[in-house]
């Protein structure tokens, strides 16, 4: 037993340490700074590739387009390199940002109290909402219309908490794994309305849907860079600077998503 | 680079423990659940497998190979699916139970189906010529042994139904895995400590699980040397 117990703690100690080792590999000199970036002659960044007017990989010409593509393409122009784009998704884009694969991210990352502790981010440059899909014929404007009604929402996202927050509808809530299940379950009549960010709606909209006039649940998305790395007053000069000359907004213009 | 597993991010996830221990609950929640119909389906299609009745015989074949191969995680959409979309509510954890039941029985029936046939021939006809019946010699004769024979595999299937019940994830089962991507996504994003978290809970839950079934197996070894 005594053995045994011994055997348990042994690996459980070099699994720790293998971890931390692999964690340990490459700490130093990734750190993103502007000499860095212009030495490599490239600026790498993550993007969302299925989040239309953001950042979508365009299946038909294979090129990122949308604000956060033409944001960080005004980046590298100013910085004199290229532009790398990397995929990211919610559960790959901080680890990215951590190992120095990419110098910063902008994925609808929106800035929180909590995650400032773990990255640093720029002054925002889109604050999204969300609200609801809903069909044409349904006679649906605001939130409230959907008292007695249903609404579809992705399993385990904060869609039902923010809709609930907002009214005080008697809704009903049924959830799906996909995006493109909640929309199904609208055009099919099995749900009222789809609920999530208008970011990630629009993709959805067609001729026979339209997204409600209710806007909820402010989020600010904000440019991601390592915490405390040098990069970061950089991006800020430059967001903050696009901000007040207006670039900002005729981005959001070109790329359609007021 | 070291800061992923900063103090202050194990604080964190001191504070949310109860996150953790909930999604470890609900996990051997589905894991018992599971293993109690792998077993019943494992026995039942295992026994159907080795009988001479050809119509049993070939619908326990098709079970497993539906089963084995096909992966896990189409499994458990395809159920969940099947549910919402005929307007059934159905917690996910049901969900978990009947996906996992379904797959490792399938594997059991298999283990089972051996353990039978590990059984010598002479003394299925040393029975008949004592008169025994079919489910006689299967209760005295055939069970106490393959029982022993079985035990090893059985226990590793256990700690495989464990570990898969991370495929649950994806539709929000509130297991380990998806309580932990949930928290890795939210809050401070410290994936640091709540990844190597994760990962030693499921460790400290299948260690002794493989390793009883190790010794089980060494001892059966022993005894037929």
């Amino acid at each position: 037993m005594k053995k045994t117990f011994l055997r348990i703690i042994c690996t459980l100690l070099a699994a720790t340490l293998v971890m931390f080792s692999l964690a340990g590999c490459g700490a130093e000199s990734k750190d993103a700074s502007v000499e860095k970036i212009k030495k490599a002659g490239v600026l790498k960044v993550g993007v969302k590739e299925a989040t239309l007017g953001f950042g979508y990989l365009n299946p038909a010409t294979g090129e990122y387009e949308g604000l956060e593509i033409d944001l960080a393409k005004k980046m590298a122009e100013d910085l004199g390199v290229k532009v790398e784009f990397t995929s990211v998704n919610a559960s790959t884009r901080g680890q990215l940002l951590d190992s120095g694969e990419i110098d910063m991210v902008a994925a609808t990352f929106t800035i929180t109290d909590e995650r400032r502790l773990s990255y640093d981010f720029s002054t925002s440059y889109y604050t999204d909402y969300v609200s609801v899909l809903v069909r044409n014929d349904s006679g649906i404007e605001t939130l409230e219309d959907f008292e007695g009604k249903t609404i579809a929402v992705v399993t385990g996202s904060v869609s039902k908490k923010n809709v609930e927050s907002n009214t005080s509808a008697k809704i009903n809530f049924v959830e799906y794994p996909e995006y493109s299940d909640c929309k199904l379950a609208v055009a099919s009549g099995t749900a009222d309305g789809f609920a999530v960010d208008v970011s990630v709606l629009s993709i959805w909209v067609d001729d026979d849907c339209h997204i409600i006039s209710s806007r909820f649940a402010p989020q600010d998305y904000g440019v991601a860079t390592k915490k405390g790395c040098e990069f970061t007053k950089y991006v800020e000069e430059k967001i903050t600077g696009w901000l007040s000359d207006g670039t900002i907004a005729g981005l959001i213009d070109k790329n359609g998503i007021k | 680079m070291t800061d992923v597993f900063a103090l202050w991010r194990w604080q964190y996830l001191w504070n949310d423990r109860m996150v953790f221990i909930k999604g470890l609950w609900t996990t051997i929640i589905i894991a018992a659940g599971g293993l109690m119909l792998a077993l019943l389906l494992g026995f039942t299609f295992g026994l159907m497998a080795t009988s001479r009745n050809k119509i049993a015989k070939s619908f326990a074949r098709v079970y497993l190979e539906i089963f084995r191969n096909i992966p896990l995680t189409l499994q458990v959409l395809f159920i969940y699916y099947s549910f919402i979309y005929s307007g059934v509510k159905i917690s996910p954890t049901i969900v978990g139970i009947m996906a996992l039941g379904l797959c490792i029985g399938a594997l059991i029936s298999e283990i089972v189906r051996g353990g039978i046939e590990a059984i010598p021939k002479g003394q299925y006809e040393a029975t008949a010529a004592q008169g025994l019946t079919t489910l006689q010699t299967m209760r005295i004769v055939v069970l106490p042994q393959m029982i022993k024979i079985i035990m090893p595999p059985l226990a590793t299937q256990l700690a495989v139904l464990v570990l898969n019940t991370c495929v649950l994830q994806m539709i929000a089962g509130n297991d380990l895995m998806y309580v932990t991507s949930n928290w890795v996504a939210n809050g401070t994003l410290s994936y640091g400590p709540a990844y190597l978290v994760c990962g030693l809970l499921f460790f400290a839950v299948c260690y002794p699980i493989t390793s009883m079934a190790r010794r089980q197996e060494r001892l059966h070894l022993g005894t037929r040397r």
